[in-house]
C-alpha cells in the first residue's frame, strides 16, 4: 500500500506539472492581450512595450515558462500582472472560501442522497421511488446559478432567514455567521450533486440487493437493518464512492458560477476574473492549485476504496 | 477623504476615514465595499437588507428596488454617452451614405425597450446631459441621426448594402444591443455578423481596427472634452475607426483652448452637429446615473458619475 501511495503521488506531481504547463501556453494561445487592456485610453505601442518590459511578458515564452517553473519550485507563484496582490495571498484568502463551499456541499449531497437513494431502492417502483427520481430529475435539470437566485430570493429576500451575498469567516466572524453565509451557496451546488449520487446510490444497492450474499445473509437470519447496511449497502457503494471523487471536480467547476452569484471571492471567482484579464500568474496559479485538490481526492478514493472493499488489495 | 486599507483584487475593498483631511474627518468610520458581479444578487442584496447602498443600480432592478419603502433611489443625469461605430477603413464603411443608412435603420425605441428596459435617453452627440450648460435634448432638435426606414432603405441601395455581411464585434455584456441591432439592420439588407468575445480579446480586436462596427461610448467624464477628444479627434485614442475630418479636430482642438464658456458651447455644439452628420457614431443613449440606499443612509450628495461619502452618516 505504502509503495503505491509513493507511486501515485509520483505519478500525482507529473500529472499537477503537465495541467500547469498546458494552463502556461493555453493562457498565451488564446486571443486577447492584456497589455491592451490595462493601458485602456493610454494605449500607445512605446507604452505597450514598456509596460511588457517591466511585467517581464517581452521575454520568449520558452524563458517565461523556466522563469515561472523555476519560482514555483522556490514556493514563489508571482504577482498579479493586473492587480497589486500576490498570487498567493489571494489564493491563501480563496481557499478557504472555496473550499469551505465545496465540503458543505458535500455533505449537504451525501445527507440528501444516501438515505433517499437507499429509500428509492428498497421501495422500488413506488411512490417514494418515483418522488425520488423526480427530484433527481429536477437537481439535475437546475443549473446552478439559476437555482442560487431562486434561494436568494425565497431565503434572504422574502424570508429574511439568511444572508445573500458573501462569506464570513470563522475566526473574524464565528462559526453560526459562518455557517449562515454559506447554506444557500452550498445548497445550490449540493442539489444537482445528491441527484447524481442519489441515481447511483440507489442503482448500486438494487443490484447489490439482488445478489446471493443477500440471500445468504437473510437465511442466516440476519436482521433486515444489518442486510441492509452492512451488506447491501457497503457492497453498493464502490461505484458511488468513484462518482464522488470525479465529482469533487463537478463542486470545484460549481462555485466558479456560484462564487459570482453569491459575491464570494473564492478561487472559482478569482479564477474567472483573472481569465478574463488574462492575468497570467494568477490563472497559472489558481489552476496549480485546483489541479493539486483533484488529484489528490482522486488518490483518496483510490484509498478508499481498499477500506470499502477488503478484497481490493494494491500490492 | 476615506482612504482605502484593504483590497481583494475581484472581490472589494475597505476604506477608512482619514483623521487629517482638510475638510474635516469624514463622519463614517470606515466602508466596506463588496463587487457583486451578478446583477440580481445585487439587487436581492440591497432589498434583503444586506447592503447599504448600491453603487449602480442594474438596469434590471429598478421595478424592484423602487418598490421598497424604506430605500430611496436618487437619479442623477449621466455624463455618458454611447453608440455604434464603423469602421472607416474597410469598405464600404467609408462612403457617408452606407454609414448614413446603418444610422438611420436603428430604432432607437425599439432599441430602448429591448436592450435598455426603457430607461436610456435618446441621444443625438456626445454631449450629455449632466453637462447642463452644453447639452442639447434630442427632442429640441432635427437630427439627422433619426430613424427613417425608407429613407435608410434608399440609401442602402445606392450603397450597394444588399447581401453585405458586416461584423460587428463586442463584450458578452452588449448581447442584448448586438442582437437588437442585428434584426434591425436586417431590414436594410444587412446580414450582420455578431462576433462576441471577452473583454482583453474585444480590446485587442477593436485597437487592432478589426472590425467592421463595434459598440463604443464615454463614461464618468469630468468635462465634455473626455467624450469629445478621444474620440472625434484624428489622434484620439478612442478612435479605432479611423474618423479623421480636418474641421473635427479643428473644432475639438478649439474648445480645449479656451476657458469661455460660451465660446466652448458654440464649438462642441457645432462639433456634435458635425460627427452626426458625419455619421461616424450612431448615437444611442445617454444612462441616468442611479444609486440607491436605505432611508437610514444620511448626508449623500449626488455627483453624476462619482460618490462622495465624506458628510454621509447612518442614522441608526
Amino acid at each position: 500500500m505504502t509503495q503505491y501511495i509513493i507511486r501515485r503521488l509520483i505519478h500525482s506531481v507529473i500529472i499537477v506539472w503537465g495541467c500547469a504547463t498546458l494552463v502556461f501556453f493555453l493562457m498565451r494561445a488564446i486571443p486577447g492581450d492584456p497589455i491592451i487592456q490595462m493601458l485602456g485610453p493610454e494605449y500607445t505601442p512605446e507604452a505597450a512595450d514598456a509596460l511588457r518590459r517591466k511585467l517581464g511578458l517581452d521575454e520568449h515564452v520558452l524563458i517565461q515558462y523556466v522563469q515561472w517553473m523555476g519560482d514555483i519550485l522556490r514556493g514563489d507563484l508571482g504577482s498579479s500582472i493586473t492587480g497589486a496582490e500576490s498570487v498567493r495571498s489571494a489564493i491563501l484568502s480563496g481557499l478557504p472560501k472555496t473550499m469551505s463551499i465545496a465540503a458543505l456541499s458535500f455533505v449537504i449531497a451525501t445527507t440528501i442522497a444516501v438515505p433517499a437513494g437507499i429509500l428509492a431502492a428498497l421501495k422500488r417502483n413506488s411512490f417514494a421511488d418515483f418522488a425520488v427520481s423526480l427530484f433527481a430529475f429536477l437537481g439535475v435539470s437546475m443549473p446552478s446559478f439559476w437555482f442560487g437566485i431562486i434561494l436568494i430570493l425565497v431565503f434572504a429576500v422574502n424570508l429574511g432567514w439568511l444572508p445573500s451575498l458573501g462569506y464570513a469567516s470563522i475566526s473574524d466572524d464565528g462559526l453560526l455567521e459562518w455557517f449562515k453565509h454559506l447554506i444557500l451557496p452550498s445548497l445550490a451546488i449540493g442539489a444537482g450533486y445528491a441527484a447524481i449520487l442519489m441515481r447511483f446510490v440507489r442503482a448500486g444497492l438494487l443490484e447489490a440487493m439482488g445478489s446471493d450474499y443477500i440471500r445468504t445473509a437473510r437465511a442466516k437470519g440476519l436482521a433486515e437493518k444489518r442486510v441492509i447496511i452492512g451488506h447491501g449497502l457497503r457492497n453498493s457503494l464502490i461505484p458511488v464512492v468513484t462518482v464522488a471523487g470525479i465529482q469533487v471536480a463537478l463542486l470545484l467547476s460549481g462555485t466558479v458560477v456560484i462564487e459570482t452569484v453569491f459575491a464570494i471571492r473564492g478561487i472559482g471567482r478569482l479564477l474567472v476574473g483573472a481569465i478574463f484579464d488574462k492575468d497570467y500568474p494568477m490563472v497559472q496559479g489558481a489552476i496549480l492549485v485546483v489541479a493539486v485538490i483533484f488529484v489528490f481526492a482522486n488518490l483518496l478514493v483510490d484509498i478508499l476504496y481498499t477500506l470499502i472493499d477488503p478484497r481490493i488489495k494494491y500490492d | 477623504m476615506i482612504v482605502p486599507e484593504t483590497v481583494e483584487t475581484g472581490g472589494g475593498f475597505e476604506m477608512v476615514a482619514f483623521e487629517n483631511w482638510y475638510a474635516g474627518r469624514p463622519l463614517l468610520d470606515k466602508v466596506t465595499v463588496q463587487l457583486v458581479a451578478e446583477p440580481s444578487t445585487l439587487v436581492s442584496a440591497l432589498e434583503a437588507g444586506d447592503v447599504d447602498m448600491v453603487d449602480i443600480v442594474p438596469l434590471i432592478g429598478y421595478e424592484q428596488i423602487s418598490s421598497v419603502e424604506d430605500i430611496t433611489m436618487v437619479e442623477a443625469a449621466g455624463t455618458n454617452w454611447y453608440g455604434l461605430t464603423m469602421n472607416y477603413n474597410r469598405p464600404p464603411w467609408d462612403n457617408l451614405d452606407a454609414r448614413m443608412a446603418v444610422v438611420k435603420a436603428i430604432d432607437f425605441d425599439d432599441l430602448n425597450k429591448k436592450a435598455f428596459f426603457g430607461r436610456a435617453i435618446r441621444s443625438i452627440g456626445p454631449l450629455a446631459p449632466a453637462f447642463g450648460w452644453v447639452y442639447v435634448p434630442a427632442d429640441e432638435v432635427d437630427s439627422p441621426q433619426t430613424f427613417n426606414l425608407d429613407e435608410a432603405k434608399q440609401l442602402a441601395q445606392k450603397a450597394g448594402l444588399e447581401g453585405v455581411q458586416p461584423q460587428l464585434i463586442g463584450t458578452p455584456a452588449d448581447q442584448r444591443v448586438t442582437e437588437t441591432i442585428r434584426s434591425q439592420l436586417s431590414e436594410i439588407g444587412l446580414d450582420v455578423q455578431v462576433d462576441q468575445m471577452q473583454t482583453n480579446a474585444y480590446v485587442e480586436r477593436r485597437t487592432a481596427g478589426d472590425f467592421d462596427m463595434t459598440m463604443l461610448g464615454s463614461v464618468v467624464d469630468a468635462d465634455p472634452d473626455d467624450g469629445v477628444w478621444n474620440y472625434f479627434h484624428s489622434t484620439g485614442p478612442s478612435n479605432p475607426e479611423g474618423y479623421n475630418n480636418p474641421e473635427a479636430d479643428r473644432l475639438v482642438d478649439a474648445q480645449r483652448e479656451t476657458a469661455d464658456e460660451a465660446e466652448r458651447t458654440r464649438l462642441l455644439q457645432e462639433l456634435q452637429t458635425l460627427v452626426a452628420n458625419d455619421a461616424v457614431y450612431r448615437f444611442f443613449y445617454h444612462l441616468p446615473d442611479v444609486t440607491a440606499f436605505y432611508n437610514y443612509v444620511q448626508g449623500y450628495v449626488p455627483v453624476p458619475e462619482q460618490r462622495y461619502l465624506e458628510t454621509v452618516w447612518l442614522d441608526q
